[in-house]
């Protein structure tokens, strides 16, 4: 348990930097679209999507790679917090097209991207 | 040393989220993805809170983006939630799905709206 809870931190510490780092080098002008973390939720709910396929098909020790790299890495490295928060700043400062747009884009993208994560993962390992 | 915040706090807030699931589940056992719904719930009205009171406070810039992009922000997951969301769609569950995704958003912005706007309306 305790070597489990560590994979999930020290991958949360690196999803939570390499978050903040995009953010830092691509900072979205304010009240305009989140492009920068809308990327972030698609690449990673890409990522997880492919992940979750294989390790449940080609990895031994599934459990400590999942906690690693699933648990800890993406889900940290996206968001929904901050997803909820763009959403209220931008009704708030009555940018509501910018604010539906971005939560049907994010929404959909993101079923999308995780679902081509999957399927990509399937066809290079084969269905179980 | 912002860097270091948002690390550790990060590490923590992963940590909290797999706790929280992992409670979260044992206590209602079910096919639904409570868990997650949780997490990303309480995170966003936490999150509406530390923003309200970071713009109405004098709070360091350090500890605004720990709790923030740190802590809050590895917390709650939007990776996790989209693919239990399609898991449950390949579970051919599609109620449990469809709940997932809308109630997620709307709880999710209420929840938010609730915290920045309670702390308005307090200080």
């Amino acid at each position: 348990m305790l070597k489990k809870l560590s994979m999930i931190g020290i991958g949360g510490s690196i999803g939570a930097l390499l978050r903040y780092g995009f953010i830092i080098a691509y900072p979205a002008p304010q009240y305009a679209f989140p492009l920068t973390i809308f990327t972030e939720n698609m690449a990673g709910s890409f990522l997880l999507g492919f992940l979750l396929v294989i390790t449940a098909n080609w990895w031994k020790q599934k459990g400590l790679r999942m906690s690693f790299f699933g648990t800890g890495l993406l889900g940290s490295f996206t968001t929904f917090s901050t997803f909820s928060l763009n959403i209220v700043n931008l009704i708030d400062t009555g940018n509501i097209s910018v604010a539906v747009g971005y939560l049907l884009l994010s929404t959909l993208g993101g079923l999308l991207a995780a679902f081509i994560g999957m399927m990509l993962a399937y066809k290079l390992g084969g269905r179980p | 040393m912002i860097y270091l915040a948002v690390a550790l706090a990060g590490g923590m807030g992963a940590i909290s989220r797999f706790l929280m699931d992992t409670w979260v589940r044992s206590l209602l056992k079910s096919e639904f993805p409570w868990g997650i719904f949780v997490v990303n719930i309480s995170g966003s009205l936490a999150l509406g809170i530390v923003a309200g009171m970071a713009s109405v406070s004098g709070m360091s810039e350090v500890l605004i983006i720990a709790l923030t992009t740190g802590f809050l922000g590895a917390y709650t997951t939007f990776s996790g939630w989209m693919v239990q969301s399609l898991q449950l769609m390949e579970a051919k569950a599609w109620v449990y799905a469809m709940f997932n995704i809308f109630a997620s958003i709307i709880s999710g912005i209420l929840a938010t709206a609730a915290g920045l706007y309670a702390v308005f309306w307090l200080v």
